[in-house]
């Protein structure tokens, strides 16, 4: 089946189910309300700090390669080792190395969007390693054998009664109705594993290139326990994650906290330079930075579709969109869902598999009102449908149709000559058609307006 | 190689008379501002909204007081002290804190054993009065586990620490020295809220966070 089918398919199914919308809107409502008060709570103008952010991310885009020998030289200066992957395969035989030589067995792992990118997980799990999702909306999918459902939500579409099932049948815990019971259910189930594993896996949300720094932000404390207690940490970073200060992070920590959860900053921020210095009591002996292009390069060539590597993944644009609330992250058979996720993922995974993406948009514009760093995302994904038509990936049929479209639009006479056939046919040509197909079949009027106009001058 | 790949690749398809850059954009008046008439004040209130406690200590009587009512019924040798002479006077004096507090090399001690410490004593770098932050670095405040492993995380800092906006930590770190390979902004305690948005405390780090601000460290016990 062809992704399209997939999708549509997909779609259909979750845009009736009731209990699906429920769920998701319930969640998305309390994520707007909490995003209010976030935003006044830190920022006098909103709109001008989005405007600065995407500024600052343009500039860092303009100095891609400057700022990425910058920052591998910084933080190589303090101990950490830096390594480039062209694609996913690249990368995860770096990573593979990595367990070799260390002949780690079991590792965890904090939040990252570029690991699922990837398929990190099932690529380590082929090899007989353990690893473990920390981040408990994370662990959930993994218990569940399913991909995150939001980028930054990635149980969003799970009931507390069904993660109570999926906790008692994975992890042997009794019934409950309680978060919290859960919560400490998992901190229990994965302190073991935050204390055997030898390498800890993060990503990072940014790379600094003065500091030769990578930051991660996070609110379960499982990311900074990920950096802290392996002996090994390895940052799989896409590289587009590049702004050039560290104290852009006064401006970035807070966007970022604002528009993915509404909170004025997240629990966690840290800001890493290294592996353990001499002096220092703890930390991973080894830390090793996997910067990735894995198609990223491609949307740098794009002059026009260069800004969408501004994307800091915060998920706001998702939370926006009318098409995602309806049809859920899951339809999407992507990566990275949503409004962003239709505008890279014909890029990041082929044009011709993927184009059907930019048309699951209703064009309103929400996704690029609410960007933090101002991406035009539903013009660009106007853009994308322009090159699906130039690249004929619809096939001939469509393309058929449409051309047969145009003509009849373009030609009053070709138009008024068929007029009477259609009417014929959507008064009384339907009853062959099923019914739930017939009802949204309207019936064309006794005159066009064309002839009322006609008639009445 | 990859990196000369990726590397050439970007260089190439940035067209020559794009390579400009803009005036750099200035963040003045995007933010809130932070007049505070009292920053400790501002920071209590905004460190009680995040669900972490605060406690003042006017001088070394009442920090030790305040660290045993905080150790009171957890047992002996249950809490992990940062090494600093501060916190070592303070244990001088205190016999019930002697029995309680654990002032030990921190490097020597494994995790399994660390794991089983009730709370963990450090100070901080800086205090923000605006978000309610504290701000630990891994060299000066006792590595990079003790403020993130036990489930107490308590905090021991004086009023100057404390800057009045978040804007001020950037700035002030990147004038620091010696911060070591990390520097954590702790914001409340740790949290969760991926089952059904319900806000649950203590998700993987500590459950509580209690920050005992003083006047000044540098008192007479």
């Amino acid at each position: 089946m062809s992704e399209q089918t997939q999708f549509v398919r997909q779609a259909t199914l979750k845009s009736e189910d009731k209990s699906h919308f429920e769920k998701i809107n319930k969640a998305i409502r309390t994520y707007h309300q909490a995003v209010e008060k976030g935003q006044s709570d830190v920022f006098k103008d909103w709109q001008a700090a989005r405007r600065v952010a995407a500024q600052i991310k343009e500039q860092a885009l303009l100095q891609l390669p400057e700022l990425l020998i910058q920052f591998e030289a910084n933080i190589k200066k303090q101990g950490a080792q830096v390594l480039w992957a062209k694609d996913g395969h690249e990368a995860l035989g770096y990573v593979w190395n990595i367990f070799k030589e260390n002949q780690a067995e079991l590792a965890i792992k904090a939040k990252t969007m570029v690991a699922e990118e990837i398929h990190l997980n099932q690529f380590l799990q082929g090899q007989g390693i353990e690893l473990w999702e920390t981040d408990l909306g994370e662990l959930i999918v993994q218990l569940a054998g399913e991909r995150p459902y939001h980028i930054v939500t990635p149980a969003m579409h799970k009931s507390l009664k069904e993660i109570s099932e999926l906790f008692q049948k994975k992890i042997g815990i009794p019934p409950t109705e309680s978060a919290e019971t859960l919560t400490q259910a998992a901190r229990h189930f994965l302190r073991d594993k935050f204390i055997r594993s030898a390498i800890g896996i993060t990503g990072a949300n940014f790379l600094i290139a003065d500091a030769g720094a990578i930051v991660m932000t996070e609110n379960e404390g499982n990311g900074s326990l990920c950096m802290t207690l392996p002996k090994t940490h390895i940052v799989l970073a896409g590289i587009e994650k590049i702004i050039p200060k560290l104290t852009d992070l006064s401006l970035f920590l807070p966007l970022l906290a604002v528009s993915g959860t509404g909170q004025q900053l997240t629990s966690y921020n840290s800001i890493v330079w290294g592996p353990k210095q001499v002096h220092e009591v703890d930390g991973p002996e080894k830390m090793y930075v996997i910067l990735i292009d894995n198609g990223r390069s491609k949307l740098y060539r794009s002059e026009r579709f260069r800004e969408s590597l501004r994307c800091i993944r915060c998920g706001a644009c998702l939370n926006a969109c009318p098409v995602y609330r309806t049809v859920g992250g899951h339809t999407y058979g992507t990566t990275y869902q949503g409004p962003i996720g239709a505008l890279i993922t014909p890029f990041l995974r082929g044009m011709r598999e993927w184009f059907h993406l930019p048309y699951a948009s209703s064009l309103c514009g929400a996704c690029r009102d609410v960007c933090p760093v101002q991406i035009d995302i539903h013009h660009l994904l106007l853009e994308h449908r322009k090159m699906a038509v130039e690249g004929n990936f619809s096939g001939i049929i469509w393309k058929a149709i449409m051309k047969l479209w145009v003509i009849l639009m373009m030609r009053r006479a070709v138009l008024n000559f068929l007029r009477p056939v259609i009417f014929f046919l959507t008064h009384y040509g339907t009853f062959l058609l099923p019914s739930d197909i017939k009802k949204h079949i309207p019936k064309l009027s006794p005159m066009s307006f064309e002839g009322e106009w006609r008639k009445k001058s | 190689m990859s990196r000369d790949v990726i590397l050439q690749s970007l260089r190439s398809s940035r067209s020559e008379n794009k390579h400009v850059f803009t005036s750099i954009p200035s963040t003045e008046n995007i933010f809130n501002s932070v007049e505070s008439e009292d920053p400790a004040l501002l920071f209590q209130q905004k460190l009680t909204a995040l669900k972490g406690e605060y406690l003042f200590a006017q001088n070394g009587n009442e920090l030790s007081k305040l660290l045993e009512n905080l150790t009171e019924g957890e047992g002996d040798h249950q809490f992990l002290v940062q090494p600093s002479a501060l916190l070592s006077k303070i244990l001088y004096h205190s016999l019930t804190l002697q029995k309680r507090l654990v002032q030990v090399r921190l490097d020597a001690m494994d995790h399994q054993e660390m794991e089983r410490y009730r709370g963990g004593i450090t100070h901080c770098e800086l205090l923000v009065a605006q978000t309610g932050s504290v701000v630990l670095s891994s060299s000066r405040q006792g590595g990079r586990r003790l403020s993130i492993l036990p489930p107490l995380h308590i905090v021991v800092a004086e009023k100057k620490q404390i800057v009045n906006s978040f804007e001020e930590v950037m700035q002030r770190l990147e004038k620091k020295k010696d911060l070591g390979s990390y520097v954590r902004i702790i914001s409340g305690p740790s949290r969760t809220a991926d089952i059904e948005k319900n806000l649950v405390l203590g998700a993987h780090g500590p459950k509580r966070l209690v920050v005992i601000l003083s006047e000044t460290n540098q008192f007479e016990v």
